[in-house]
């Protein structure tokens, strides 16, 4: 009763309040009170992530495991940027109310948060993702083959993409005058095309399917037909 | 089997660490002769400094001659403005020390309360910063010569000295200073940059600090998000509005229902504590009631957007007019625009790629004869979108990586002419 009947009616009243309130204003209310406490409860769920992190990395110290000192590394930094960011260290008072410091804004680098938001998150996730451009790029070389015809229109596609995006592309098409009947094959012409047309086409044929799939799904949960969300107690 | 594995295990091929090497070493050596080429500081940063300098005031009530005023009926009645505004604390407010209110009497000071003081800084980019510094330094210069009055009216003197304190004072308020605290971040933000990208050679200790550190500066940082941006406003502030208020929120509006609020606040809490429930040994099933609010609430939050705004929207934008004119009103049209055969083109493209890809991912009919020839076209249209969605993906983050390069060779090494 406590850990499947309950939590199975939550579900799906909070699901119908959600649903009601687009066809009834008079649910509409509700489903902000609702929200609002998806939104605060999503809020928890950070705190939930950083109490499972200090449990985790604690844990991995405590046990001396391999590599112990990386968590070590992990729990400095995770409880500097919280101290800083909790006691808005450094904070740009607020024009309006300079005499309460937290309510100041901690936006610009002279702020501790901010500065180490500007110097060391950004720059690092940045990087990471910069990253992946050599193993996109060494995963396309390796598995790209053109074999057949649709591995020619993909790597053809990804050709023309990368090419028209780069001077070159420009380079190599803008003596195609514009008025003429091949006019389709300058750079920005032949962009606009396979975006606008094809990938516009092929998006929405997606988008429609996952649309489709995303309302089955959330239907089978909020009728309790797909029990297997809150299994795991 | 074995090599693979060795190799794996010691990660990138011997020749390929050769290479990395060679590439690294060749870069430090041109990014030494460019420094030679071009010297100055590295990871210069500056800072225009505004000192905010707050008073506490207080509204000055206005005179009333009588507590009492006649209205329009003749009737005597107790004007607003009398025995409340003389009961009500007087409104006080943060302002600048020359509020032009403060000397017309409008506003008074509160005497007792410190004058609150402080700098804002705002980056300046190195080029500009230098140039306006010496740009500051030659006004000053010039500004600081008193007015020669040979052959002015004393008028003209007068006129022409303000004006060049009033510039004077410009100048010298304005504060474009180097930033050590900046400096030695974009010091930190390059080594943690190269510390990424040393994992290129093969995963070591220093990507591994790099990388711990990421993970924990991002957990805390999310958290604050959520902390300051969630719990506070939507929580906190509903719980204990005069602490929020007073610590937090100044500007935070009292509610029209106080306890209304807070009851509603206490099911958040409750709901939220049990969540944090998970992280006790025993009873992770308190956890799955809170989670049953966020699937159920997100499940029906989905159901009506992706219906809304991506089904019906989609299927929406296919359903154009086949055949296209130079003029997009049917006026244009009927007036005798010409054809559009590269529109008309499209939109026939455009309802036939949409179609054949759905009759692909449709596995309810087996795809064989017409159907299974329409969704071999549909898996045409949809190798041209993914080659399209995989070369933007690469643009994507060679435009990052070039990001990070236009840090490391003009923020940091100054590069740059």
């Amino acid at each position: 009763m406590l850990q499947r009947t309950i939590p199975l009616l939550i579900l799906s009243a909070s699901g119908l309040i959600l649903i009601l309130s687009y066809f009834s204003p008079i649910t509409e209310t509700w489903s902000e009170q609702v929200v609002s406490w998806f939104n605060i409860l999503a809020g928890v769920a950070f705190v939930l992530g950083a109490g499972n992190l200090l449990a985790v990395n604690l844990e991995k110290i405590s046990s001396k495991r391999p590599g112990w000192a990386y968590s070590a590394i992990t729990l400095v930094s995770f409880g500097a940027m919280l101290v800083v960011g909790l006691s808005k260290w450094g904070a740009v008072p607020d024009a309006k109310h300079p005499d309460v410091h937290l309510a100041g804004s901690q936006d610009s680098t002279q702020a501790g948060y901010g500065w180490a938001y500007e110097y060391v998150l950004s720059p690092l996730t940045a990087t990471m993702f910069a990253l992946l451009a050599f193993y996109v790029a060494s995963a396309a070389f390796r598995a790209f083959r053109a074999k057949n015809f649709e591995a020619i229109l993909l790597l053809g596609t990804a050709f023309i993409i990368l090419l028209v995006q780069i001077a070159a592309g420009a380079f190599l098409t803008n003596w195609i005058p514009e008025d003429s009947f091949f006019a389709f094959l300058r750079a920005e012409s032949l962009k606009a095309i396979v975006t606008e047309v094809f990938q516009t086409a092929g998006m929405r044929a997606i988008l429609i399917g996952i649309a489709l799939g995303t309302a089955a799904t959330s239907l089978r949960l909020i009728l309790g037909i797909d029990r297997s969300a809150l299994s795991k107690g | 089997m074995s090599a693979d594995r060795a190799q794996q295990s010691s990660g990138a091929p011997k020749s390929d660490t050769r290479l990395w090497i060679a590439l690294l070493i060749f870069g430090a050596v041109g990014i030494f002769a460019g420094k030679l080429w071009r010297p100055g500081p590295l990871a210069e940063a500056y800072v225009e400094v505004v000192t905010e300098t707050r008073v506490l005031a207080e509204v000055v009530p206005a005179p009333t001659s009588q507590g009492t005023s006649t209205n329009a009926q003749g009737s005597e009645s107790l004007a607003p403005t009398s025995l409340e505004q003389e009961n009500a604390p007087p409104t006080r407010l943060w302002v600048e020390l020359d509020d032009p209110r403060l000397k017309s009497g409008e506003l008074r000071r509160v005497e007792g309360v410190a004058t609150e003081v402080w700098d804002e800084r705002a980056k300046v980019d190195p080029k500009k910063a230098r140039e306006q510094i010496a740009a500051l330094e030659s006004d000053a210069e010039k500004l600081s010569a008193p007015i020669d009055p040979t052959g002015l009216t004393r008028e003209e003197f007068e006129v022409r000295e303000a004006a060049r304190m009033n510039a004077l004072k410009v100048v010298e308020s304005t504060r474009i200073v180097a930033s050590p605290r900046d400096s030695i971040g974009i010091w930190i933000a390059a080594l943690l940059t190269l510390g990424i990208f040393s994992f290129l050679v093969r995963d070591n200790p220093f990507y591994k600090v790099v990388e711990s550190i990421l993970i924990g500066v991002s957990a805390a940082y999310w958290m604050l998000v959520a902390f300051w941006s969630t719990l506070v406003p939507d929580l906190f502030a509903k719980l204990a509005p005069d602490l929020v208020r007073a610590t937090m929120l100044p500007g935070l509006a009292p509610s029209e229902h106080p306890g209304k609020d807070f009851l509603l606040a206490l099911i958040p809490l409750a709901l939220g504590m049990m969540l944090l429930w998970r992280l006790a040994p025993r009873g992770a099933w308190i956890a799955v009631w809170p989670l049953a609010v966020v699937i159920g609430t997100f499940a029906g939050m989905r159901l009506t957007a992706s219906i809304e705004a991506d089904f019906m929207a989609q299927i929406a934008a296919t359903m154009k007019p086949l055949v296209a004119y130079t003029s997009s009103s049917a006026e244009g049209a009927a007036a005798g625009s010409a054809f559009d055969l590269g529109g008309t083109l499209a939109g026939i493209l455009g309802v036939v790629g949409v179609i054949t890809v759905l009759v692909y991912f449709f596995f309810s009919l087996e795809h064989k004869g017409v159907v299974g020839k329409t969704a071999r076209v549909g898996v045409w249209f949809l190798m041209i979108t993914f080659g399209a969605a995989f070369g933007f993906t690469v643009m994507g983050r060679i435009t990052l990586l070039v990001g990070r390069f236009d840090f490391l060779f003009n923020d940091w090494l100054g590069l740059s002419p």
